[in-house]
């Protein structure tokens, strides 16, 4: 598989990888911009006999948002200009209202989750991996995995009917 | 307990939802319909990230594309700079060098054999070998190109090199 079909297929699923785990637009394109740019350097080094493609990408994603962590904790002692903090990149002319609502409303409902709430959510819809593979990426248990999962969209349900009562 | 049960149940109906297959079944109905919603929203759409960004990754490729067409030019100077470098032919005797240039397969350069004739507009030659014997000396009188040349052969005293002081000469100085 080529880098362009790559890109082409993942790039949804990667951004909203990214998206589940942190606040801000601008700061998700930076880290998807640094994820795919790895992935263009990192190609060659992927061998099918190791795993599939998908665990291989997105792990790499992984290690990219918490490189982001790490920097963002080291930042957060500087004021929030030398931090570079950025406004909320413009929305797509040809985005449906409704479904610019629908997104708003959820990313306001990812927000209230705690961290490792929302990496098994991203791990979890995005990624599209089993409780199985999510629990020997994290080193939790399935079990507890699952649970988390459990807990983190019923709070994301109550979240969102919170968000829905005026 | 039952939270894992519950949760056990979930993920098997979560994962038939992610599969598009029916998802039925759920303990938690509503917390089904936030998971499909989760699983169906596209946050991509909120900026034109893939467009920038897959124009920004082409550029970086592209040096890396170009870079197999540089190895032609790259090429082409190593065999430039080869050609330059190769060993120099031997150079041509004056026989087989009339020989080439006047358009014949061999000459006879003994002395007073007629020459050919150069066929080369530029030719250098037009070389004419005549022996002159005289006493104790032995020459070659060579005619190029309207020039005339001599290789003598013959003894040589000191008297040909140096000049010897003669008495009568310092008288008259004084």
């Amino acid at each position: 598989m080529g880098f362009d079909e790559i890109y082409d297929r993942y790039f949804a699923r990667v951004y909203g990888f990214v998206r589940c785990r942190l606040d801000g637009a601008e700061a998700a394109e930076d880290v998807v911009s640094r994820i795919f740019e790895r992935v263009l350097d990192k190609l060659d080094s992927y061998h099918p006999d190791r795993g599939p493609f998908e665990a291989w990408l997105f792990t790499l994603a992984g290690n990219v948002v918490a490189d982001h962590y790490r920097a963002r904790r080291w930042l957060s002692w500087l004021p929030l200009e030398a931090a570079g903090d950025r406004p909320e990149s413009a929305p797509l002319i040809e985005d449906d209202l409704a479904e610019r609502e629908r997104r708003t409303g959820l990313l306001e409902a990812l927000r209230s989750l705690d961290e490792r709430q929302r990496e098994v959510l991203a791990l979890k819809f995005e990624a599209r991996m089993s409780n199985q593979e999510i629990a020997a990426m994290t080193g939790l248990s399935e079990s507890h995995v699952g649970v988390l999962i459990y807990r983190a969209v019923r709070k994301l349900k109550d979240l969102l009917a919170e968000e829905k009562t005026p | 307990m039952n939270e894992e049960r519950d949760a056990r149940k979930f993920a098997e109906v979560l994962d038939a939802l992610l599969r598009g297959e029916e998802a039925g079944g759920s303990p938690d109905p509503k917390a089904l319909e936030a998971a499909r919603l989760l699983a169906e929203t596209d946050f991509s759409k909120e900026t034109d990230l893939r467009r920038r960004l897959r124009a920004r990754l082409s550029e970086r490729r592209r040096p890396a594309a170009l870079g197999a067409w540089w190895l032609m030019p790259c090429a082409a100077a190593a065999l430039l700079l080869f050609w330059i470098a190769r060993p120099a032919p031997r150079p041509d005797g004056i026989r087989e060098f009339i020989a080439r240039e006047s358009g014949r397969g061999t000459v006879d350069l003994r002395p007073g054999r007629p020459l050919p004739r150069p066929t080369g507009a530029d030719a250098l030659i037009a070389a004419r070998g005549v022996v002159v014997q005289g006493p104790g000396v032995r020459s070659v009188r060579w005619e190029l190109n309207g020039n005339l040349f001599v290789l003598e052969a013959r003894a040589v005293t000191l008297d040909d090199i140096f000049e010897r002081p003669k008495l009568a000469s310092i008288v008259s100085i004084e």
